[in-house]
């Protein structure tokens, strides 16, 4: 006698049957629950640090091929085996502690059961490179906390954009080192300073000085217009620190294409070996570039090679879509992804017979003009055919149609010329 | 391992057959988030939830065999609370994943006619129809009868109905009525 409300409701199912499930999230959302039901206090929220990953992983792709030089030497020194493991993929920082230009600081406060240790630093003018310990009373398998916050001695904030690999765990789930790697806008004076680690939503504040001089940061200025198959780029100056060398460019505004990634910029010696190449390869933060730097080995004699560079018309600078027609609505002349769904909240596209580890897009603009930023992206290893990729955007209210910005793109420039910093 | 096994071992502070019961039935226990909050971030979050209260009183849990409408109770419990939580009245925005076709306008009405059901009589309809419990394993969860629980589902499906023909005379625009 309900016969029509079991229809609707057997209908109701089938949509919600429909649904994505995001398994990935699925699995944090569970694991997150299970390490909050361990412990006594608990947070409220449920946060990833989506971002934070998303560059971890642009630097460790970029910084792979370099191979650990000094794993040998250092690794008899206690506590060392697991910083040297931190830092095998950045020969500016292994260089620094090879020359002993590392800090020991010893500096610790608990919280809950949870032992915080900030070990060292290595620091310069532009930048800090903290390596810490988090001890645990019981095991975690699924533990995470990190540094969020450092302030001066007057208790302000530092600006710093930060970046450090994930918590690194020993085999019993009870120690894991990281460390955070810290870029200051201007130079800093660093003498006592308070690092703030978020524990689940308890903040801990530990405490301690830096007592040495940071070594001088050497600053060329070019001031010099390179120009690549077309586009100008004005280097303006390269700064080098113990542990990084900063490139600041600008890519001049009547160029007719947009400039996106420098995949492999570096610097030369007199030779024309490799002397420190480009660690974040996207222009995270505008117009610099992070090279590794090798500081304590300067050569006689440097130049800058830009290498390649991603770059796209700028009239086809973006891929602008209608999510609930599902279809296309502009995309540039040269395109050889496949677009294979297109969702309110995600789309999902893929590549054939080349390799391009990038996803491609950055901000999204709606139909209001409104502006956004992806929720997550990702993608599937190249298996010699193709490579699968996602970008989500899932919650957002947005008009359509939206326009996807191309933060990378697979077509590029390319200069090889040697642009001279210093002889 | 079957779901039974693994939810004896949970019972028992196994944390792996803990986790392998959750990943066993939590696409379910998604949908059923989903269903009630309309979006992923809130629905992820109430997995969490679930998670954390499951993980706290699994020891709470008698029956092995129900563990799965122990959990999506849970999961309703949660959802309720969130709604609460909320306050008002929630105007169903309908996600275009749920939302693909003409003849999905019936799902947005019997969403709306949900909502307006009591928390139990909502719960009850979900158990039966979106997780395909049978009448016996709702009845065993909510510890009553079979027959109890028969007669609370035909007056649940007789408030829906009305609900529905409601929905029909105020905000539908140009839709059949139901046929009853």
């Amino acid at each position: 006698m309900f016969g029509e409300e079991e229809k609707r409701l057997s209908n109701y199912k089938k949509n919600i049957d429909r649904i994505d499930i995001p398994e990935d999230k699925l699995e944090n959302a569970m694991f997150e629950g299970i390490r909050q039901a361990k412990k006594k206090k608990r947070s409220s929220k449920w946060k990833i640090p989506a971002l934070a990953a998303a560059v971890f992983l642009i630097s460790f792709i970029l910084t792979v091929r370099v191979s650990p030089v000094m794993a040998g030497h250092i690794a008899s020194i206690p506590g060392m085996d697991r910083i040297v493991e931190l830092i095998r993929y950045d020969r500016g920082l292994q260089s620094a502690v090879n020359n002993e230009y590392m800090e020991p600081i010893g500096a610790s406060r608990s919280i809950d059961g949870v032992k915080v240790t900030i070990d060292s630093a290595i620091y310069d003018e532009y930048g800090l490179v903290l390596f810490y310990t988090i001890e645990l009373d019981e095991p975690s398998e699924y533990f995470y906390a990190g540094p969020t916050k450092i302030l001066d001695e007057t208790g302000d904030q530092i600006t710093a954009a930060s970046s450090g690999p994930g918590l690194d765990a020993s085999n019993d789930n009870k120690t894991f080192t990281g460390l955070w790697n810290l870029l200051f806008e201007e130079k800093t004076d660093l003498t006592d300073l308070t690092v703030e680690f978020e524990i689940d939503d308890e903040t801990l504040s530990i405490p301690f000085s830096l007592t040495g001089d940071p070594l001088e940061t050497k600053q060329f200025d070019l001031n010099q217009v390179v120009e690549v198959e077309g586009q100008k780029v004005e280097i303006q100056h390269v700064k080098i620190s113990p542990i990084r060398a900063i490139v600041e460019l600008e890519s001049l505004k009547n160029n007719s294409m947009k400039l996106l990634s420098f995949e492999n910029m570096k610097m030369v010696n007199g030779n024309g070996d490799e002397w420190g190449i480009v660690t974040n390869g996207a222009s995270a933060s505008g117009e610099s570039y992070y090279l590794q730097s090798n500081y304590f080995e300067m050569p006689e004699e440097l130049s800058l090679v830009l290498g390649k560079i991603q770059a796209i018309d700028k009239d086809e600078a973006s891929l602008v879509i209608d999510t609930f027609q599902k279809k296309v609505l502009k995309k540039p002349d040269y395109f050889p992804f496949e677009i294979t769904d297109i969702e309110r909240g995600r789309i999902e596209y893929e590549l054939k017979g080349q390799e391009f580890p990038y996803s491609l897009f950055g901000q999204i603009t709606d139909a209001d003009e409104k502006t956004f930023y992806e929720s997550s992206s990702g993608m599937g290893g190249f298996n010699g055919e193709k490579t699968t990729y996602y970008s989500s955007f899932e919650t957002t209210k947005y008009q359509n149609p939206i326009s996807l910005e191309f933060s990378f793109y697979p077509q590029w420039i390319e200069s090889d010329e040697k642009i001279k910093i210093f002889d | 391992m079957d779901l039974v096994s693994l939810a004896e071992k949970a019972i028992k502070k196994d944390d792996d057959a803990f986790i392998a019961m959750i990943r066993e039935v939590r696409t379910d226990l998604y949908k059923t988030a989903y269903a009630y909050l309309k979006n992923e971030d809130d629905a992820l979050e109430a997995i969490q939830e679930v998670t954390f209260r499951a993980y706290r009183s699994i020891g709470k849990l008698k029956e092995p065999a129900y563990c799965k409408t122990w959990l999506i109770r849970i999961t309703i419990n949660v959802c309720q609370d969130e709604l609460k939580k909320r306050k008002q009245i929630i105007r169903t925005e309908v996600n275009d994943q749920l939302f693909v076709s003409e003849e999905d306008l019936l799902f947005m009405e019997t969403n709306e006619a949900l909502e307006q059901l009591s928390f139990e009589e909502r719960e009850l309809l979900h158990m039966k129809y979106i997780c395909d419990l049978t009448i016996r394993e709702v009845a065993e969860s909510l510890e009553v009868s079979e027959g109890t629980i028969k007669t609370r589902l035909y007056k649940a499906l007789g408030r829906l109905r009305k609900w529905m023909e409601k929905g029909d005379d105020h905000d539908v625009r140009g839709r059949r009525k139901a046929t009853k």
